[in-house]
C-alpha cells in the first residue's frame, strides 16, 4: 500500500492535478477568509466553514477524477490489477494519497488562525472543530470521487459526475426541510421514511454542528461510515474488474 | 457459469448488506441522539450545553410537554443554534418534546395560537403542557452590542418551562409611585421578557397586594415617604412581604423611610458617595464590587461574572438591630474604595480621585435582610427586604453585558419567592471574537493569500509541468 500511495502522491506533485486542486482551493478559502473575518473584523469562522463547504463541491472532483479513469484510459490499470498487491491496498493507497492533497490543503487554510491572532484573540477550539468538520466532509467526497472514477474510463465523466451527485446532496439539504411537511402528509410511513432519507443525505445538516463548535457523533460517525461505504464499492468495482 | 453467477449474486448482496449496514448504524446513532447527549460543546462559554440551573428546572417537570420551534419553511444558522440548545431539553427529559412546525404549511397546528404567533419572530417557541402554554419570542434571542453578542435561548426557554413547575410561581413585581421614583424601562424590560407580571402601586391611595409573593420595589425615590406609608410598608413586611428598595445617591436624605430602615431593620444607609477609580470598568463611573455570600449571589460566583456599582451610598449594620433581623452582604466596594462626604462636596472639588478627609472603604453597597414576625395564632412570617445603596446597579447597569447585575436582579426577586434563587439562567455570550484589522492590513493579507499564494503555487505546478513535458 505504501508503494502506490508514494507513487499516487507523487503523480499529484508531477502533473498539474495537485496544483490546481491547491490554488483554487486556496484561492477561494482565502477570499472568503478576507471577506468574512478580515473585514468583518471577527474570529469567529462559523460564517467561513458555512461557505468553504460549497469549494469542496468544485475542487474536489478534479483531486479524485483520475485516480482510476486515467489508469484505465492508459491501460495501466492491467499491470495493477496483474501485480501482487491485495486490492484493498491499490484502493487504500490512493484514497489517502488524494486525502493527504486534501489535508495539505486544509492545513495550508489553518494558516489563517496565526493571522487572527496578530489582531485579536481566536476560538482556537471551535475553529479546530470546524475544521476537522471539513476534513471528514472532505474525506467523503475523495471516497465518492474515487468511486465514481472507478466506473468509467474518462475523467471528464468521473468529475462531472462527482460534481453532480455532490452538488445534488448539498443542495438537497434545503430541499429536505422545505418539502419535509409535504412529503410526510401525502404519503404517511413511506414519506417518512423517504424524508429521514432526504435528512440522511443533506450534508449541510451534518456540517451544521461543526460550524457551530460541537463535536457530535452523528456527523462524525456520517461522514466517516459513507467514506468507508464508497471505499468498499469501489473495492467491489475493481475486484469485479479483475475477476472478469 | 454457474461459479460466475453465484460470484455475481454474492458480491450483490454484500454490497446490499454493506448499504444497509450503513444505514441502520447511521439511524441508530440519529434515534439515539434525541434521547442521550452525544455531543461535546467546544464552544467558549457553552452555549449548547445546559447550566445547572436549567437543568434543576427541568427535571422538574413532570408532565408530558412540547416545545414547538415555528419556522416558515426555511433552515438557517439561527434555527440549528435554537435545536441544537432545544434538544438538551429532550435529551435531559423524556416528557419534553421538540418539534418544527413550519406555521406556513401547517396553520392548523397552530391556530389556537393564531393571535399570539401575529407578534412573533421567526424561530420563536410556544411551550404547551396540557391547556397551558407560553410563548418565548425568537426577537429576544440574542442582543448584540458594544461588548458581544449573547443568548438568551437557553435563559428565555428555561425562565418560561419554570412556570410549568408545580410550586413554582413567577413574581408579580409592582413599583411603587408618588416619590418621584424612576421609571427603569430597562428593569421592566428585562422582568417582562423574562415571563414577570409588571405593575405599579401608589402606596398613599392604593393597598399593598395582599399575595405577599408580590415583589413591591422603591426604585430610587425623590422625595420621602409619609409616616402612614411606611406604616403600610411595614404591616405588609410582618405578613410575610417582599420589598426591595434602591436609593439614588444624588437625593441627600429620606428621614422617615431611612429612620424605618436603621430602626425595624438595623440598616442605616449612610450619605456619602462611594467611588473607587482603581476600579472603574473602561473609564466609566461603573466599579467592580465584591460578591458576598448568598444564596441570590452564589450562581454567579460559580460562573465567575462580576457584578459592578454605580455611585453609592453605603450601607451599615445599626448596633441595634432587632435580633429577629438577619442581614447579608450581597454586594461590598473592593478595599480601593473611598468616599467623598457628598456629592456636592464632590462636584465643587471636581476631582474623582481619592483626596484627603474621604473615608477609606471597603463599604457595603447592597444587602439583603429577612425578619421573622409572629401572630397571635404563633404563625411565623419571613419578611425579605433587599436594600442597594446605588440605583445605578438595576437601572442603568441592568442589561450592561459587562456586568451580571441583571441576573443578581432576579435571582433577588427569586430569592424573595420562595428562596429559590437559582431559577435565573444566566445569559451566555456567543462566540464573536473581535479583532481589529486596518485597512491597510487588509489589503496586505488579500493580497497575500487571494493573489501571491495562488498564483505561486500554480506557477509551481506550471513550471514543474514544463519542465516535465520538454524534458
Amino acid at each position: 500500500m505504501k508503494a502506490i500511495y508514494q507513487r499516487e502522491l507523487r503523480a499529484y506533485f508531477k502533473t498539474p492535478v495537485g496544483y490546481i486542486f491547491l490554488s483554487a482551493y486556496i484561492f477561494f478559502a482565502s477570499l472568503l477568509f478576507a471577506l468574512i473575518n478580515l473585514q468583518g473584523q471577527n474570529t469567529n469562522m462559523m460564517g467561513f466553514f458555512s461557505n468553504v463547504g460549497m469549494v469542496f463541491v468544485f475542487v474536489i472532483p478534479v483531486l479524485t477524477m483520475r485516480l482510476f479513469s486515467e489508469e484505465r484510459k492508459s491501460k495501466t490499470d492491467q499491470l495493477l490489477l496483474t501485480a501482487p498487491v491485495r486490492i484493498t491496498d491499490i484502493v487504500f493507497g490512493k484514497f489517502l494519497a488524494a486525502s493527504t492533497v486534501l489535508a495539505i490543503g486544509i492545513l495550508a487554510t489553518m494558516l489563517f488562525v496565526p493571522i487572527m491572532e496578530l489582531y485579536g484573540t481566536p476560538l482556537i477550539a471551535q475553529t479546530v472543530i470546524g475544521y476537522l468538520g471539513l476534513f471528514l466532509m472532505g474525506l467523503f467526497f475523495v471516497a465518492l470521487g474515487m468511486f465514481m472514477s472507478s466506473l468509467t474510463e474518462s475523467q471528464v465523466i468521473a468529475a462531472v459526475s462527482t460534481l453532480a451527485i455532490i452538488f445534488f446532496l448539498w443542495v438537497f439539504g434545503g430541499l429536505s426541510f422545505r418539502f419535509s411537511e409535504i412529503i410526510t402528509g401525502t404519503f404517511g410511513f413511506l414519506g417518512k421514511t423517504l424524508d429521514w432519507l432526504m435528512n440522511f443525505i443533506s450534508i449541510q445538516n451534518r456540517l451544521y454542528d461543526f460550524n457551530l463548535g460541537t463535536l457530535n457523533i452523528v456527523p462524525v460517525f456520517y461522514f466517516v461510515s459513507l467514506a468507508g461505504l464508497f471505499i468498499f464499492l469501489t473495492i467491489r468495482v475493481i475486484e469485479r474488474r479483475r475477476w472478469k | 457459469m454457474n461459479k460466475k453467477f453465484r460470484y455475481s449474486l454474492n458480491s450483490k448482496a454484500f454490497i446490499i448488506g454493506a448499504i444497509i449496514v450503513v444505514l441502520l448504524l447511521n439511524a441508530i446513532l440519529i434515534t439515539l441522539n434525541g434521547k442521550i447527549a452525544l455531543e461535546i460543546d467546544f464552544t467558549e462559554d457553552q452555549i449548547f450545553s445546559l447550566t445547572e440551573e436549567s437543568l434543576n428546572i427541568v427535571d422538574q417537570i413532570d408532565k408530558p410537554t412540547e416545545i414547538l420551534i415555528l419556522t416558515m419553511g426555511e433552515d438557517n444558522e439561527t434555527l440549528s443554534m435554537v435545536r441544537n440548545v432545544l434538544e438538551n431539553y429532550r435529551q435531559r427529559n423524556d416528557k419534553i418534546d421538540i418539534r418544527e412546525v413550519d406555521v406556513i404549511k401547517n396553520p392548523a397546528e397552530v391556530q389556537a395560537y393564531m393571535e399570539e404567533i401575529a407578534y412573533l419572530s421567526v424561530n420563536s417557541l410556544i411551550i404547551r403542557q396540557g391547556d397551558r402554554h407560553e410563548t418565548v419570542n425568537a426577537k429576544e434571542f440574542f442582543t448584540s452590542g458594544e461588548y458581544g453578542q449573547f443568548s438568551y435561548v437557553e435563559r428565555l426557554t428555561s425562565a418560561k418551562l419554570a412556570s410549568f413547575v408545580d410550586g413554582v410561581n413567577i413574581s408579580r413585581i409592582v413599583y411603587t409611585t408618588g416619590h418621584g421614583e424612576a421609571a427603569s424601562s430597562v428593569m421592566t424590560g428585562v422582568l417582562e421578557r423574562d415571563g414577570y407580571q409588571t405593575g405599579q402601586l401608589d402606596i398613599l391611595t392604593e393597598e399593598f397586594p395582599e399575595d405577599t409573593k408580590t415583589v413591591v420595589v422603591i426604585n430610587a425615590p425623590q422625595q420621602d415617604f409619609a409616616t402612614e406609608e411606611i406604616s403600610k410598608l411595614d404591616k405588609y413586611l410582618v405578613q410575610g412581604g417582599n420589598v426591595q428598595i434602591y436609593f439614588d445617591p444624588r437625593v441627600p436624605a429620606l428621614p422617615n423611610l431611612e429612620k424605618y430602615l436603621a430602626e425595624d431593620w438595623g440598616i442605616i444607609r449612610n450619605n456619602h458617595v462611594i467611588l473607587d477609580v482603581n476600579n472603574m470598568v473602561e473609564n466609566e463611573l461603573f466599579m467592580v464590587a465584591q460578591i458576598g455570600e448568598h444564596d441570590i449571589t452564589n450562581p454567579l460566583t460559580e460562573s465567575q461574572k462580576r457584578a459592578g456599582y454605580g455611585p453609592a451610598n453605603s450601607l451599615s449594620v445599626s448596633p441595634e438591630k432587632p435580633a429577629t433581623v438577619i442581614i447579608d452582604t450581597l454586594l461590598s466596594t473592593q478595599d480601593s474604595a473611598y468616599a467623598k462626604e457628598s456629592l456636592e462636596k464632590m462636584m465643587e472639588q471636581g476631582e474623582l480621585q481619592k483626596m484627603a478627609g474621604d473615608t477609606e472603604g471597603p463599604f457595603d453597597i447592597l444587602v439583603a435582610a429577612t425578619r421573622e414576625t409572629g401572630n397571635v395564632d404563633y404563625d411565623i412570617f419571613t419578611g425579605r427586604l433587599v436594600v442597594s445603596g446605588s440605583s445605578y446597579i438595576f437601572n442603568e447597569m441592568a442589561q450592561d453585558t459587562r456586568f451580571a447585575n441583571e441576573d443578581i436582579m432576579l435571582n433577588s426577586i427569586n430569592w424573595m419567592n420562595g428562596g429559590n434563587a437559582s431559577l435565573t439562567v444566566r445569559i451566555k455570550q456567543l462566540p464573536t471574537g473581535s479583532m481589529i484589522v486596518s485597512r491597510g492590513q487588509f489589503w496586505m493579507w488579500f493580497a497575500i493569500l487571494v493573489v501571491v499564494v495562488p498564483l505561486a503555487i500554480l506557477g509551481a505546478g506550471l513550471t514543474i509541468f514544463l519542465k516535465r513535458r520538454y524534458k
